[in-house]
C-alpha cells in the first residue's frame, strides 16, 4: 500500500444522537476532519464528553456517522475485511469472565480464522509478553484490573493488526506495566504499525505519540506534533554539568548583562521524571535479585510481532520518497545546532572561569601527584608480572 | 475452527454456565425420570404406556421450548448489553455469522438434550413394558395399538357445503311457493346457509334409534394381511363429556364380493360407477349388539378381508340404545381405520424430529426478537407471538356465526394464521401414544408452512435488524 494514503480518513464527520422519535438529542462529533497516516502514533485527547469515544466507536463500526465520510484502510469501517487489520483495546474489560486467559485468546484468534496451532502459538507468546503466563488457566473474571488490561492488550494483538486502537491502554497498570506498554507501542511503531491512543494520562501520551488531536465539544481544537504544540519558543534551556557557585554567579552576570536586571532567570538542577527514577530502583533491585510476590514484568515481544517486514516491504520503505515533512527530524537538527552554539558559548564561559579560579593549595596538588605516581607504579608492576 | 464455530462453541459454554438453564435442566431430568415411573394411567396396561408416553413427551417439548426461547433471547441480548459484543464485532466476523453461530449453538444444545431425554423416555417406557406383569392379552394389545405406527384412514365425507347450498335453494323455492317471507339479503342468505349446514352436519353425525349409518373408506392398502383397527368415539343424547353412559350398538362390515352390478339391492350396495366391480355384503361383527361406553375412544379389530381389491372398505353402525336415544359420531372422532405401517421406534423418532423443528423455530424466534430488543421485552414478544398464534386457531375454527363479531373473529384468525405460528401445529404426542403414524407428509407440511414460510422470514428480518443495529448506542448493564 502506498504509505502516503492515510490509513484513517475522516471528512466532515458528524454524529448526532437522536431519541426514539428521531429528534436530535446531542451532537457528539461535529464536523471533524482528520487523517491518520501509516506508521503514526496518534493521541486522541480530550475531557469526558468531548467525542473521543464516539469517534473511536465510529472507527470500529459500532456507531454510524450521521454525516460526513469515514474510511479505514480505504474501506467502510463496518467491512469485515477492514476489521481483519484492526486491533481494539476498550477502556474497560468487556471480556467473557468465565473464559480463562488462554481460552479468551483462542476464541478471539478463531474469529480471525487462525488455525488452532497458530492460535495456540500466538496465545502463548502473547501471554508471555504481557506477563500472564502464570495465569493462563485462570478465569478472566478473577483478574485484577491490571491483569485484565494486559489480557485485553493481548487479544488486541492476536491478529498482528496494522491499526491498533487503544482506549486508555495504561489504565490500571503499575509504572512497570506502563513502561512495557509504551515500549510495545514504540516497537509497533518501528514495525510500521499505526496506533491510535485515547488517554487521560498525558505523560504517557507525551512519551509515545507523534501527533495528538485534542477534542472538545465534538470538535478538534488542536492538532499537531508534540514539538509543534509544546515547544515554548520564547525561552531557551541550557543543560550543563553541575556548576559551582562561582560559575553560577558568572553565568547569571552574563545573562543580566545581556538581558537586563528585570528579566527573570532560573538556574537549578534538572530533575528526572519520577517514572524513570522508579524504573531505575526496580532495575537495581532486579539485578540484586530481590524477590517479589507481585506482578512480574512481561517477557520479550512476541515473535510473530517481531517478524521483520518482507523484503519487498523493506525495499519500499527504503526507497520510497516520503513527501510528508518530518518536523521531528528538522526540529532535532535545529535543536542540535542551537545546542552546539550554546556549548561553544559555555566553553568560552568556563575558560574564563578557569583563568580566574584560585589555584589549588600546593600540598593538595602534591598529594594528588604522589597518588598518581604510586598508581602508575603499581600498574607497571602488574603488567610486568603478567608477562 | 472458523469464526462461525468459534461463536457456536462460545454459545454452548455460555449456556451451560447460565443459572436458569441449569434449573431447566434439573426440571427436565425430573420430568423424564419421574413422570414415566409415577403415572398410573387409567389402570390398564395400555393406559399406563399411553399416558407415560404422552405426558413425558409433552413435558420434554414444553421445557425445551421454554429453554430455547429463553436462551435465544438471553444469548443475543446479554452480549449487547454487557458490551462483550463490541469485542466480537470489532473482529473480522460479520454480524450475520455471529447471529447464525449463536442460533446454531442453541439448536445444537437442545438437539443434544432432546435426543438424550427422548431416548431416556423411550428406554424407560420399553423397560416398564417388559418389566410390568402384563397378561399376554394386554401385551398383545399394547403391541398392536400403542407400540406401533398405524396409518389412519378417514371416511369419505360428503360435500357438506354443496349439500347445504342445494338444500338452501330448495327451501327458498318451497318458502316462496307457500308464500313465506324469505330474507334474501347477503346476511340473511349467509345465516340461512350456516343454519342449514349445521343441521346437515348434525343429521350426518346422529343416528336415530334403530337407524344405520355407513362410512366408506378408500385408499386402503390392498393385499394387506394383518389386523385392521377401527377406532371410534360416540356420544349419547348430546356431544358432551358429561352425562355419558353405556349404550348398545351393532357394527356391520361389508364383505367385498365380485358380483354383477345390478344385483345386491341393500344398504351396502355399491353405487354404480364406471369400472366398479365389487359389491359389499353386510356382515355383523357380533351376534348381538355390543355394549359401548359412550364419550370414550374404543378400538376393535377387523380382518383385512373386508378390504376390497380396490382398497375400499364399508363400515356401518346400527343404534340399539336401550333408552332409544340418539347416538352421535363427530366427524373428527371417526370412525377411522388404522392399519400398521411402520414401527413404534420409527414413529417415535418422527415425533422427536417434529419436536426438534419446534425447538429450531423457538430458538430462532428468540434470537430474532433479541436482535433489537432487551431480554425481557424479547421474551414477552415471542411468547405473545406464540399465544396469538394459538388463539388464532381457536378464532378461525368458529363454525357458528352468531353475529358480526364472530365473522370478524373468524377472518382475523384466518388472516393472522398467515403470519403466525400456532403451537398446536407441533402437538404430536397423541399420535405416538395412540399408535398413529406421523405421516411424512405432515412433517413436510409443518416444515414448509411453519419453518420455511413463517419462521425463516422472521429469522431473516431479525438478522437484518441485527446488522443495522448501532451496538455503540446500547447503555451498558
Amino acid at each position: 500500500m502506498a504509505d502516503n494514503n492515510p490509513i484513517v480518513s475522516a471528512y466532515g464527520l458528524t454524529k448526532i444522537f437522536r431519541d426514539f422519535w428521531g429528534r436530535p438529542k446531542a451532537k457528539a462529533v461535529n464536523d471533524v476532519d482528520f487523517d491518520v497516516y501509516p506508521g503514526e502514533v496518534v493521541g486522541l485527547l480530550g475531557p469526558n464528553g468531548s467525542g473521543k469515544s464516539t469517534t473511536v466507536k465510529m472507527l470500529l463500526g459500532l456507531l454510524y456517522p450521521t454525516a460526513g465520510t469515514l474510511s479505514v484502510m480505504g474501506r467502510s469501517p463496518r467491512a469485515v475485511e477492514t476489521k481483519r487489520e484492526i486491533g481494539y483495546l476498550p477502556e474497560e474489560s468487556y471480556l467473557y469472565k468465565y473464559l480463562t486467559a488462554i481460552e479468551t485468546l483462542d476464541f478471539f484468534g478463531a474469529l480471525f480464522g487462525l488455525s488452532s496451532e497458530e492460535r495456540l502459538s500466538r496465545a502463548e507468546q502473547l501471554l508471555d509478553m504481557v506477563g500472564l503466563s502464570h495465569a493462563r488457566r485462570r478465569r478472566v473474571g478473577e483478574f485484577s484490573k491490571g491483569m485484565a488490561r494486559r489480557i485485553g492488550l493481548a487479544q488486541a494483538m492476536i491478529n498482528d493488526p496494522s491499526l491498533l486502537i487503544l482506549d486508555e491502554p495504561t489504565s490500571g497498570l503499575d509504572p512497570l506495566g506502563c513502561k512495557e506498554v509504551k515500549d510495545l507501542i514504540l516497537h509497533l511503531k518501528k514495525r510500521g504499525k499505526t496506533v491510535i491512543i485515547t488517554s487521560h494520562m498525558l505523560s504517557d501520551v507525551e512519551d509515545v505519540c507523534d501527533r495528538v488531536m485534542i477534542m472538545y465539544g465534538g470538535k478538534i481544537r488542536a492538532t499537531g506534533t508534540l514539538n509543534e504544540l509544546l515547544t515554548i519558543t520564547e525561552a531557551s534551556r541550557i543543560v550543563t554539568p553541575v556548576l559551582t557557585p562561582e560559575i553560577t554567579a558568572k553565568v547569571i552576570r552574563i545573562l543580566r548583562e545581556n538581558f537586563g536586571q528585570e528579566e527573570d532567570f532560573k538556574i537549578d538542577h534538572p530533575r528526572k521524571t519520577l517514572e524513570n527514577f522508579f524504573l531505575e530502583v526496580i532495575d537495581t533491585a532486579r539485578r540484586d535479585s530481590v524477590e517479589t510476590a507481585g506482578v512480574v514484568s512481561g517477557g520479550n515481544i512476541a515473535d510473530y510481532l517481531n517478524d521483520a517486514p518482507s523484503n519487498e516491504v523493506l525495499l519500499q520503505t527504503l526507497t520510497q520518497q516520503n513527501d510528508t515533512p518530518e518536523p521531528i527530524v528538522e526540529n532535532i537538527k535545529s535543536a542540535a545546532e542551537e545546542t552546539a552554539e550554546e556549548n561553544i558559548k559555555l566553553e568560552q564561559l568556563t575558560e574564563e572561569v578557569k583563568v580566574e579560579e584560585d589555584p589549588e593549595p600546593e600540598d593538595k596538588l602534591e598529594d594528588k601527584v604522589e597518588n598518581l605516581n604510586a598508581a602508575n607504579e603499581k600498574l607497571k608492576n602488574l603488567l610486568s608480572s603478567d608477562k | 475452527m472458523g469464526p462461525f464455530w468459534g461463536i457456536v462453541k462460545l454459545t454452548i459454554k455460555t449456556a451451560f454456565r447460565s443459572n436458569i438453564f441449569q434449573l431447566l435442566l434439573v426440571i427436565l431430568l425430573f420430568c423424564i425420570i419421574f413422570v414415566p415411573t409415577t403415572i398410573a394411567g387409567d389402570g390398564t396396561a395400555q393406559g399406563y404406556i399411553q399416558v407415560s408416553l404422552k405426558y413425558s413427551l409433552a413435558a420434554i417439548g414444553f421445557i425445551l421450548s421454554l429453554s430455547s426461547i429463553w436462551l435465544g433471547c438471553f444469548m443475543m441480548s446479554r452480549d449487547t448489553e454487557t458490551y462483550q459484543i463490541h469485542m466480537v464485532v470489532s473482529k473480522s466476523i460479520s454480524r450475520t455469522t455471529v447471529w447464525l453461530g449463536k442460533w446454531f449453538g442453541i439448536v445444537l444444545i437442545h438437539l443434544l438434550l432432546l435426543l438424550l431425554s427422548t431416548a431416556t423416555v423411550y428406554f424407560i417406557v420399553t423397560y416398564q413394558y417388559h418389566r410390568q406383569e402384563f397378561t399376554e392379552k394386554e401385551k398383545l394389545r399394547i403391541q398392536n395399538e400403542v407400540m406401533v405406527a398405524r396409518r389412519v384412514y378417514y371416511p369419505k365425507l360428503p360435500d357438506m357445503d354443496e349439500i347445504a347450498k342445494r338444500e338452501l335453494a330448495s327451501r327458498i323455492e318451497i318458502n316462496k311457493k307457500i308464500g313465506k317471507h324469505v330474507d334474501e339479503s347477503d346476511l340473511g342468505i349467509n345465516k340461512m346457509l350456516q343454519d342449514i349446514k349445521r343441521e346437515i352436519i348434525g343429521n350426518y353425525s346422529q343416528i336415530p334409534f334403530n337407524g344405520i349409518r355407513e362410512w366408506a373408506f378408500e385408499g386402503l392398502p390392498v393385499n394387506y394381511d394383518g389386523p385392521v383397527y377401527l377406532r371410534f368415539r360416540l356420544y349419547v343424547n348430546k356431544v358432551e363429556s358429561k352425562d355419558q353412559r353405556l349404550s348398545n350398538g351393532l357394527w356391520i362390515a361389508g364383505f367385498p364380493v365380485a358380483v354383477d352390478a345390478e344385483q345386491a339391492k341393500n344398504v351396502f350396495e355399491q353405487k354404480q360407477q364406471e369400472g366398479q366391480e365389487y359389491n359389499f355384503v353386510p356382515q355383523a361383527l357380533s351376534t348381538v349388539p355390543e355394549q359401548i361406553m359412550t364419550g370414550e375412544f374404543h378400538e376393535r379389530i377387523l380382518t383385512s378381508r373386508f378390504i376390497s381389491p380396490k382398497g375400499m372398505m364399508l363400515i356401518g353402525f346400527q343404534n340399539h340404545d336401550p333408552q332409544r336415544a340418539q347416538l352421535f359420531f363427530q366427524p373428527a372422532d371417526g370412525p377411522k381405520i388404522l392399519i400398521s405401517a411402520s414401527s413404534f421406534t420409527d414413529n417415535y423418532f418422527r415425533a422427536v424430529f417434529v419436536l426438534f423443528m419446534q425447538l429450531v423455530i423457538m430458538a430462532g424466534l428468540g434470537c430474532a426478537a433479541a436482535s433489537v430488543l432487551s431480554m425481557p421485552m424479547a421474551v414477552f414478544v415471542v411468547i405473545s407471538y406464540l399465544l396469538a398464534g394459538s388463539f388464532s386457531v381457536i378464532l378461525s375454527g368458529t363454525s357458528y356465526f352468531g353475529g358480526i363479531a364472530d365473522h370478524v373473529g373468524y377472518f382475523m384468525g384466518k388472516s393472522l394464521l398467515l403470519i403466525l405460528i400456532p403451537m398446536q401445529a407441533f402437538e404430536i404426542t397423541h399420535f405416538v401414544s395412540g399408535g398413529e403414524l406421523i405421516e411424512l407428509g405432515l412433517i413436510g407440511s409443518i416444515f414448509l408452512k411453519y419453518f420455511v414460510f413463517r419462521a425463516l422470514p422472521l429469522f431473516i428480518f431479525g438478522i437484518w435488524l441485527y446488522n443495522r443495529r448501532e451496538m455503540g448506542l446500547v447503555i451498558r448493564k
